[in-house]
């Protein structure tokens, strides 16, 4: 039962990286503009996340070192302290990003004003963290979300042609859909990127640590970040289904967080709805705590801090006053205005940028034997590795340009 | 604004007609929970407002100076019919008649789409 609950920390990363605030607007607009002809993306970001994610897990347990500290090793010091502020800058915007879109759930459940909500969220997923064990915090996040699976449910019932879903997986030039090549290019990157973001590698490595896998655990390491992985990837397809189902056929491109919701509970009743909602909050309140959490973990890693959920806040105090920090000034960005969406678009397009100084690293140290000992990588594991490695920096230099000429992924 | 500029804004405000106009028949079929209703309304008429807001700001020249002002038009209706909904319940039979309406902006923006 133990290993099984286990699972939770994969699908905690997963969901909290692939299914958030962002990633659930983004996707849909992808289904609404191109139908499938996105799901490509979809399935090669799941297979470049599990290979690093299996890749990082097994660095940290074998070598006892989260990303991090493999961060602060491998790069020259400027480097190393600018992908630390770039990463940290990534997940304070992400999760002030999140706070917001958890104040739009909220309200769109109860009515309730969003910056009171807000406030009383942020407090409480405060207390959480701060009173729970950590794999408490991936059980009571990684489980709850498993309500998304009405988003599952929902694509399934709204009927899509199986056949036409199957030839998305063949990426093509000229898109067909209300968009042209470039924002077609640009939602693919923005797909693949998103699915990647550094936070989930952040948290899943230093999470490994967090619940003392040993090397015994490697197997387990790979069943983790594959089933945890493949569950986000389902739902993400389910999003773009129903994007494609819902909102294509009426030309619409869905700009808001309660569009993308109500698709979950499109075929069915009220009861439904309310599921997509909790399915929504718990993803979004994991990625939330994840950045959050992240932030504290890449800080105290960098520096030789001492850190650790498991930790009193008196032996760890620099990671718990970081932590709490991170939320408290996620709190006053999400509470200035700024719209959560506008806010993940820039961390998204940030996150694309900044992301080959945290996978290449990894690949490096697991493909060192004098480190790894017999548990380096495969050629096979290299090979792949640096296949996805090639993409994420080609996606990292397209992303900027691609933004500017689609205005953000306007139609 | 240039013609681009307007195309895309043209294009943002029938999405958003289509949007609220196919929202109003999904709760004819399953009826939401009140909060929300209102809630998903209250956004969209930001989103709105947002529009007509970029539309108001905007100049154009020749004939888009024309379209421009059509678009204002339309704009503006939208964002009154979505704010005439946010004080009605998801049971209200005036909301069939704010379907039709939604439907008959987004076709006269269609006849002018160029």
């Amino acid at each position: 039962m133990k290993k099984l609950l286990g699972i939770t920390l994969g699908i905690m990363t997963a969901l909290g990286g692939f299914v958030d605030l962002g990633q659930i607007v983004f996707t849909t607009q992808a289904g609404a503009l191109f139908g499938y002809q996105l799901l490509w993306a979809i399935v090669l970001g799941t297979l470049a996340i599990i290979v690093y994610m299996e890749m990082c897990g097994r660095v940290a347990v074998v070598t006892r070192e989260p990303v991090f500290c493999i961060v602060r090793d491998r790069f020259p010091k400027p480097l190393g302290w600018a992908t630390l502020i770039a990463s940290n800058l990534l997940n304070l915007i992400t999760c002030a990003a999140e706070l917001g879109g958890l104040g739009i759930v909220i309200h769109l459940l109860t009515g309730w004003p969003e910056k009171l909500v807000m406030v009383g969220i942020t407090g409480l997923l405060v207390g959480i963290v701060y009173l729970c064990k950590f794999e408490w915090i991936e059980r009571i996040f990684g489980l709850s979300g498993l309500f998304m699976i009405v988003f599952a449910a929902s694509a399934v019932m709204v009927h899509p042609n199986w056949s036409e879903v199957a030839r998305g997986l063949v990426p093509v030039i000229h898109p067909a859909g209300r968009g042209g090549s470039a924002l077609y290019a640009y939602f693919a990157v923005g797909i693949f990127s998103a699915m990647l973001m550094e936070y989930e590698v952040h948290f899943y490595s230093s999470g490994a640590i967090e619940e003392k896998w040993k090397v015994k655990d490697l197997s387990e390491n790979f069943m983790v970040s594959s089933f945890g992985s493949l569950l986000g990837s389902l739902l993400t397809v389910a999003l773009l289904v129903l994007g494609a189902m819902i909102f294509m056929p009426g030309k619409i491109f869905p700009e808001l967080l309660s569009s993308a919701v109500m698709t979950g509970a499109y075929p069915f009743a009220e009861k439904s709805l309310v599921l997509a909602l909790a399915g929504t909050f718990a993803c979004i309140a994991g990625a939330a705590v994840e950045t959050g959490l992240s932030g504290a973990y890449n800080l105290c890693q960098f520096f030789d801090f001492k850190w650790g959920k498991d930790k009193k806040a008196k032996e760890a105090p620099v990671y718990t006053a970081v932590w709490i920090g991170m939320f408290a000034v996620s709190l006053v960005v999400a509470l200035s205005g700024i719209d959560p969406l506008q806010l993940v678009n820039v961390s998204i397009v940030f996150g694309m940028v900044i992301m080959p100084f945290t996978y290449y690293p990894i690949l490096r140290v697991a493909g060192d034997k004098k480190i790894m000992g017999k548990h380096v990588n495969t050629k096979f594991d290299t090979v792949v590795g640096m296949i996805f490695l090639v993409l994420i920096v080609v996606a990292a230099a397209a992303s900027f340009p691609l933004m500017v000429m689609t205005h953000s992924g306007q139609p | 604004m240039d013609h681009k500029e307007l195309q895309s804004q043209l294009k943002a405000t029938i999405s958003l007609a289509s949007e609220a106009e196919s929202f109003l028949k999904h709760v004819a079929e399953h009826r939401p929970l009140d909060a929300f209703f209102r809630g998903h309304l209250e956004y969209l008429a930001q989103q709105g407002r947002r529009n007509l807001e970029e539309l108001e700001k905007a100049t154009a020249s020749g004939q888009d100076r024309e379209l421009l002002n059509v678009e204002r038009m339309h704009a503006a209706r939208v964002v009154t019919i979505l704010e005439q909904m946010q004080t009605v319940s998801p049971d209200d039979p005036g909301l069939r008649k704010k379907q039709q309406d939604l439907a008959a902006v987004q076709s006269e923006l269609q006849r002018v789409t160029p």
